[in-house]
């Protein structure tokens, strides 16, 4: 085996380190284990988040799955008076009815008569119902 | 302190305070073992905060196979050997002997090149990477071959071998440079 003695102190070394570094460092590596653990408790805390979340969405997609348009289409408009008025209501009858009431549709959707009337003046065909009635 | 630690790793509760302990007992050795390998001393601050990072990241998979000091020893050789080879990726610096490395090294204004001691150190930098951390191992850190073996993952033998070939280099060195 090679045998190596250098005539100095290994402990004696050209190296040097700034002022006050080692306690500085230990600080600064308790901080980057304290920061490690609340990033990782954060983004634990947010996969759960993301779960219930996602979970309730499906719940909701499952227990309502034709859910609510943003906005008022004629497909909407058509499977709601399917719905809501499936006993026969021609477009003529179904204005009537409405006349000189706010339609409240779900969950705080107000429309005025007259934007309905409007909105089904310019979007419906009149013999389109009677085909489906 | 040791047995305190690994006693500490045993539950995941105690991690932090464990780490704390390693951070303590080790991080003063483990800075002067990778500023050996790398030189500089800004070089080897990132080296040491990776090394601890990398301590925190997998302390939970830390079983207690090897000795605790020779897992902080092999993620710090680690740590400093991928960073020389990235540094010589960058500067395109060949493996040998390296003039440049012991130039810079004298340059450093956390370097002392008065010192009597420096000429040692500019031959230790002269060596090889893997052969660099194998006499800083043996010669600084005074570590038995079988732990060397468990820090370098390589065989008794050839770190014997190794540890030979750096030695005549630094031998060498310090002949040709009086």
């Amino acid at each position: 085996m090679s045998e190596f003695n250098h005539p100095y102190s290994k402990k004696d070394s050209p190296y040097k380190v700034p002022e006050g570094y080692f306690a500085q460092k230990q600080n600064d590596l308790f901080a980057i284990a304290d920061e490690k653990i609340k990033r990782t408790s954060s983004v634990r805390q947010l996969s759960w988040i993301s779960a219930a979340v996602a979970a309730v969405l499906a719940l909701a997609i499952f227990l309502f799955p034709g859910g609510k348009p943003t906005e008022l289409t004629s497909e909407y408009v058509e499977n709601y008076l399917l719905s809501e008025y499936n006993y026969g209501f021609t477009e003529e009858t179904l204005l009537y009815e409405l006349d000189g009431e706010d339609l409240a549709v779900e969950d705080g959707w107000e429309f005025s008569d007259q934007a309905v009337e409007e909105f089904l003046d310019n979007n419906f065909d009149q013999t389109l119902h009677y085909e489906y009635y | 302190m040791e047995d305190e630690i690994q006693l500490l790793l045993q539950n995941k509760a105690n991690h932090r305070q464990a780490f704390d302990k390693i951070v303590k007992a080790y991080s003063e050795r483990l800075y002067w073992h990778i500023r050996r390998m790398v030189h500089s001393h800004d070089d080897a601050d990132d080296v040491l905060q990776n090394t601890y990072i990398k301590v925190w990241r997998n302390i939970a998979s830390y079983r207690g196979d090897s000795k605790l000091y020779t897992w902080l020893y092999r993620i710090a050789t680690n740590e400093a050997l991928n960073h020389i080879r990235q540094q010589k990726r960058l500067y395109k610096v060949g493996d040998d002997v390296d003039p440049e490395n012991q130039a810079s090294l004298s340059g450093d204004a956390y370097f002392d090149g008065e010192a009597a001691e420096a000429k040692l150190h500019l031959a230790i930098q002269g060596l090889p990477e893997k052969q660099r951390a194998v006499f800083n191992l043996k010669y600084f850190e005074e570590m038995k071959y079988e732990e060397m073996s468990e820090v370098l993952e390589t065989s008794v033998g050839a770190l014997k071998a190794s540890y030979h070939h750096a030695v005549q280099k630094v031998k060498h060195y310090l002949e040709n440079n009086e």
